[in-house]
């Protein structure tokens, strides 16, 4: 088990079979990758593991563009915000106060990595777990901070 | 608080101490079959999340996350 002390939200959202990365403040969307599918068919039919399969295959193809990035994130990391795309206009939303709903089961590996954003020469080696993600309605986003910074709370619902 | 990779996380607080006043830019839902059913069955969860998509506020759902509130 993983004990978690520094939080880095990461997310990445696929919209219209394409696949996008927030890494840049200037240029909003710094990458777009080709995807398999939407998200309409994940729940309740057999394509759910196809589609885990293929969330794999991205995921990999994102982990070479988050590594060619790299000095652009650590730089980001900086700031002291919550950057976010809302809808498809690529309108940036700049949050200062978020909340982490988490409970057991949640799927830890869709909004935290684990190192020390303290250490910058890890940033190199820990983008480990990226997923895809969206956000229903024709709402998506892109979010990226420290946990000591932006996220407020991170809440359990366990009861 | 065990995640669905068996990460051990500690929560800050818990549901029931986030006041109703509290107003966040964003609330994110992270995925997870397992966590989301029991989002989905927690009163103040849906509560906080449909409250503070009334006031216009954005609610962020990843994966499987999105079913807590497929009705916004």
């Amino acid at each position: 088990m993983t004990e978690i002390k520094n939080l880095l939200l990461i997310e990445i959202f696929f919209d219209e079979n394409r696949l996008h990365l927030s890494v840049d403040e200037q240029k909003k969307t710094e990458g777009t990758l080709p995807i398999y599918f939407n998200d309409e068919s994940f729940l309740n039919d057999g394509r759910r593991e196809k589609k885990r399969k293929c969330d794999g295959a991205a995921a990999a193809r994102v982990l070479r563009l988050v590594d060619e990035m790299t000095h652009s994130y650590s730089l980001y990391t900086r700031e002291h915000f919550l950057y976010s795309f809302v809808e498809r206009k690529n309108t940036m939303f700049t949050s200062k106060k978020a909340l982490l709903l988490l409970a057991n089961g949640s799927e830890e590996s869709e909004v935290v990595i684990t190192l020390d954003v303290n250490k910058q020469n890890q940033l190199n080696q820990k983008f480990e777990m990226i997923y895809l993600s969206s956000i229903f309605g024709n709402r998506f986003f892109v979010v990226r901070e420290l946990k000591s910074q932006l996220v407020q709370s991170m809440v359990t619902v366990n009861h | 608080m065990k995640c669905a990779q068996d990460t051990v996380i500690v929560p800050d607080i818990s549901i029931t101490e986030v006041s109703t006043d509290d107003k966040f830019d964003v609330v994110i839902v992270p995925g997870g079959e397992k966590g989301t059913e029991l989002m989905e069955k927690n009163l103040a969860v849906g509560n906080l999340l449909q409250q503070h998509y009334e006031n216009g506020r954005l609610v962020a759902a990843i994966c499987a996350g999105k079913i807590n509130r497929n009705d916004l």
